[in-house]
């Protein structure tokens, strides 16, 4: 039976690969995988969370790969795919993970797992309109909703900080949205990263065949470029009359250019950006796309250039239009004061005598729950809110005292929790090893940890002698395993060429 | 009328029932004696509109209640009477209106002074003693004129604690508070707490999320605040201008060179201009204000109570000193400190009985960062609203304590126009300069912009350096047509 069906598929597949595909094509291209995860505790960052399980989709891509969404595969402790008709699963692993497309890639070493599979061909381009199809497993059945494509956009991703074209459909399927693939008369056009209602979100084919080819090579996989400036809409013909711009307002207006950025040491703030890549960029910060009509600046760039690249850009500076030479980089993440995510890495953190120090960082935010962005005490967002021009080089990250663990030798102290440390024993400290390092040398045989002022405290001591036997008691008061868990890496030095412009 | 009657002031109602088996007879207060001495008021008010500052809002009638304190004067909560248009008050049993006038107002302490303006009608009616401080688990009896009605309501309970809260009229300032396990309803806010026929407090404010619990205002910041006015004007309370943190931690004491059994609180930030600015250092260790230890806690033996240190500063008129016994660098020195009023201070406290400040440039409407501002955002302002101009309010000050000292001018909204129409708009946006001029109060501002003569006025915000630019004749030729347009009577309110 088995071999018949994929004789009839391949009969379809010879004779016309781009002609309407039928259940069976995408039987072969879609697999369900089951992801058992467990997160990292961002309260009690020594223990991690209870363990859950997702099911999501999967497409087969050439090389035996099979492509799916990073967020979704992210803290996975046991991955299992299933395909079509098959009870028993195989065990992929994770070949290959890009957190600011949000795409992983993942193998499966048993190469009969892919005997009976097909890669899915990718379409050329993403469709402008007409009616697609959005599939998953769902219980051993194949599930084929009719979805139509709504609108095309450029939008920040979920997972990462890159802005790039999304593509907008309203589906039949209900509760999609889990890395599920989208086709259109046999190719793929997409993988959904979530859904909302009906409407479901996609990842489109350019970013998926641009990740496909890179991510075969991944000893030198360059990144998706972003410009990584801040910058307002330059509609205001009272603005540009005052920076020197003749006729009707056109390009945006750069505000503020941060360190590692691909602006840095290119654009200044006030700088009006024309062009990128001999496109024309409006007011409102579109450009005329060949397809897709009017697309957000970034479309211009992300999918047809990797970071690295040369681009020329003009600008208008000063009043005078300047034609300058750009490399593009990556969004340099892990160069947010507050960083949007951590990736694979636990939760680093440092215990000292009862008080628990971490980094600041998103994940930690969110534990402020959904509303996290308005729940969150003030003086922590306000690092998120206002310091969205990242990191400098003498600031990196801001280091908590997330709380104190309750023993004789932390008395006093026990009700302090999420502040931020600014110095310790007269070391000012953005980094756990900093905090750790400072450790080794209390002062007179005290330790002080001082912290900024907008703490409501503004230190407290320690007895230095006490503090190595202090900690080995908490940490087995508290079951606790390790006292510290530093980075496994520090955040990347893009040197002091461009120290950002803010 | 009583349908129109939005009661909005705080009220206590005792509970009947609690304790009431183990309370001796003495206890109970000749009602006859006391009612011509009660006043139920009735106030007219209208707020100004920080949104649209140069309206007000709609006039709203509430209701509290009041007792003669003084020959012809009336006491009574400040939020009875703010913001008031029209004031009128009934004593006990008598259905006549007679309208009033508030002679002294205290926001920080929610009390005021009220007298007729004829000033006969009071003439005859003898004032209610004042008393001490209830001792826990006493009983006490609350007069009052509850949910608009118009008779008198008397109810009993216990006094269950006595500590220092915040006086939520003013929301920055906390005094000694007696709470007593009577729920407090809208209506008799201001009205007296009595024990043994004398009066021991005055009802202000309950908790809202937990039963059975009101709180009064005791008599000795009653008596502070006709203290205060006994010169003919409300000063305020001093304040010392620090803020200190414990020493519970031995090492913490060990560090700070303090002896065995010496105890106090470590200065961890001065306001800038306040009493202990130039006398205080950071890090100094309080030890004594006025001989008394100050304990590891914070707080000062008092009696039969242990209270927060800075209450014995509450206790006094702004001009008077303590003396402030502290360890620096290892040495214990002996400072008088003058008090003074900080004025700062009120920036971040309600506002009551002014209309807002504000300009109005092309459509862009600026007003001084206040608190009234933030509220513009709805009742979930505290989450809701937004995060820089909350970050500005209040953790900008931590930071940098000097902007306490100046105006903080925000460019609240715009109105439409097609002068200001292609804005890439930035509502609710801190301004910090306008045409190179760094704005420290309103009226920088204003004559930043009216002393103007080149050809754009040049508006740069607070935060990741947004601009705003007006075209200078265009925006100045357009001012009357959108004052006229949007109803605006006037431009600015300094």
């Amino acid at each position: 039976m088995r071999r018949a069906r994929a004789f009839f598929l391949g009969l379809i597949v010879c004779a016309a690969p781009a002609a309407a595909a039928t259940r069976e094509a995408y039987e072969q291209n879609v697999v369900a995988l089951n992801v058992t995860f467990q997160s990292w505790d961002e309260d009690r960052p020594w223990s991690k969370t209870r363990p859950g399980v997702r099911q999501i989709s999967a497409v087969v891509v050439e090389g035996r790969h099979l492509l799916t969404a990073a967020q979704m595969v992210e803290d996975a402790t046991f991955l299992q795919a299933f395909k079509f008709g098959r009870t028993s699963p195989s065990r992929p692993r994770i070949d290959f993970v890009d957190r600011e497309v949000d795409l992983a890639l993942l193998t499966v070493d048993d190469p009969s797992f892919f005997a009976d599979l097909r890669p899915a061909p990718l379409a050329p381009f993403t469709p402008t309109e007409g009616t697609l199809r959005m599939v998953r497993w769902r219980n051993q059945q194949l599930e084929s909703a009719a979805s139509r494509v709504k609108r095309i956009m450029v939008e920040g991703s979920a997972y990462g900080r890159l802005e790039h074209p999304f593509l907008s459909v309203q589906t039949d399927l209900d509760g999609g949205g889990w890395a599920d693939p989208v086709f259109q008369e046999g190719r793929l056009v997409g993988i959904t990263i979530s859904q909302d209602e009906q409407r479901a979100r996609i990842i489109p084919v350019e970013v998926l065949s641009r990740f496909l080819e890179r991510a075969r090579q991944p000893d030198t996989y360059r990144a998706f470029p972003a410009l990584g400036v801040l910058w307002q809409l330059n509609t205001d013909p009272a603005v540009t009359a005052w920076l020197g711009q003749e006729g009707e307002p056109r390009g945006i207006l750069i505000r503020q250019v941060p360190w590692g950025s691909s602006g840095c040491g290119v654009l200044k703030p006030w700088d009006i950006l024309l062009s990128i890549d001999g496109k024309a960029i409006d007011a409102e910060g579109f450009f005329a796309h060949p397809r897709h009509g009017q697309l957000r600046f970034p479309a211009i760039y992300v999918t047809d250039h990797a970071a690295g690249d040369v681009v020329p850009i003009q600008v208008l500076r000063e009043r005078r239009v300047l034609d300058l030479k750009m490399t593009l980089r990556g969004y340099p993440v892990g160069l947010d004061l507050v960083p949007v995510r951590r990736g694979p890495q636990p939760p680093p953190y440092l215990i000292a005598g009862g008080l628990v120090f971490r980094e600041l960082d998103a994940p930690y935010l969110r534990t402020w729950g959904r509303d996290w962005l308005s729940e969150a005490p003030l003086r922590l967002l306000s690092y998120y809110n206002l310091d969205q021009q990242g990191q400098t080089p003498e600031r990196r990250r801001i280091i908590l005292m997330k709380s104190v663990l309750p023993s004789p030798y932390t008395i006093g102290y026990h009700d302090l929790e999420d502040l931020p440390v600014e110095s310790v024993n007269g070391v000012t400290v953005d980094s756990l090893e900093k905090v750790d390092q400072a450790l080794q040398h209390p002062v007179n045989g005290f330790h002080t940890i001082r912290f900024a002022p907008n703490a409501f405290v503004r230190d407290i001591v320690l007895d230095a002698s006490r503090l190595e036997e202090a900690t080995r008691q908490i940490l087995e008061e508290y079951r606790i395993p390790e006292a510290k868990r530093l980075p496994a890496s520090p955040p990347p030095d893009p040197g002091t060429s461009c120290p950002g412009d803010y | 009328m009583n349908r129109a009657l939005r009661v909005a002031a705080l009220l206590v109602a005792l509970s009947t029932t609690t304790g009431a088996g183990a309370l001796a007879k003495s206890d109970a207060t000749d009602l006859n004696s006391m009612r011509r001495s009660l006043i139920r008021l009735v106030n007219y008010s209208q707020r100004g509109d920080w949104l649209s500052p140069w309206e007000v809002t709609p006039v709203s009638a509430r209701s509290g209640s009041g007792f003669v304190v003084e020959p012809g004067t009336i006491m009574t909560n400040a939020h009875v009477i703010s913001d008031s248009r029209l004031l009128l008050v009934f004593i006990d049993q008598d259905p006549t209106p007679y309208p009033a006038m508030v002679v002294h107002v205290a926001h920080d302490c929610d009390l005021a002074l009220v007298k007729t303006q004829d000033a006969s009608v009071l003439e005859k009616i003898k004032p209610l003693p004042i008393g001490g401080l209830p001792r826990l688990r006493s009983m006490v009896e609350t007069f009052g004129y509850p949910a608009g009605g118009s008779q008198l309501s008397v109810t009993r309970g216990v006094v269950s604690r006595i500590d220092d809260q915040v006086y939520m009229h003013s929301g920055v300032d906390s005094h000694l508070t007696v709470q007593t396990d009577a729920a407090i309803n809208p209506g008799n806010s201001g009205g007296p707490v009595v024990q043994d026929g004398r009066v021991v407090g005055v009802a202000f404010q309950a908790a809202e999320k937990l039963e059975n619990v009101g709180y009064m205002i005791p008599t000795e910041v009653v008596q502070r605040f006709l203290r205060d006015v006994s010169d003919g004007q409300y000063d305020g309370y001093p304040d010392l201008g620090i803020r200190a943190s414990g020493m519970d931690n031995p090492a913490a004491r060990l560090k700070a060179g303090m002896r065995t059994g010496e105890s106090g609180v470590q200065v961890d930030a001065i306001d800038p201009k306040s009493s202990a600015d130039g006398q205080l250092q950071l890090g100094d260790i309080l030890l004594q204000i006025d001989g008394r230890p100050v304990a590891n806690d914070g707080t000062i033996e008092d009696g039969e109570l242990r209270i927060p240190f800075g209450l014995l500063a509450d206790r006094r008129q702004a001009g008077e000193s303590v003396t402030l016994r502290v360890l620096r660098a290892q040495s214990r020195i002996d400072l008088q400190v003058k008090l003074l009023i900080y004025p700062a201070h009120r920036r971040l406290a309600n506002s009551y009985d002014v209309l807002p400040r504000y300009y109005i440039y092309a459509g862009l409407v600026f007003i001084p960062l206040e608190k009234e501002v933030l509220e513009t955002y709805g009742d979930k302002w505290v989450t809701q609203g937004d995060k820089l101009l909350l970050d500005a309010f209040y953790q900008q000050p931590l930071r940098e304590p000097d902007v306490m000292l100046r105006d903080r001018v925000v460019l609240l909204r715009k109105l439409d126009h097609p002068v200001n129409g292609q804005m890439a708009w930035f509502r609710y946006s801190m301004v910090e300069r306008v045409n190179g001029k760094t704005i420290n109060r309103l009226e920088d501002l204003i004559d930043a912009i009216e002393s103007n003569q080149a050809e754009f006025q040049v508006i740069e915000l607070a935060h990741l350096r947004r601009l705003c630019v007006l075209d200078r004749k265009a925006a100045d030729a357009a001012n009357g047509e959108i004052l006229r347009q949007y109803g605006i009577p006037r431009d600015r309110r300094l």
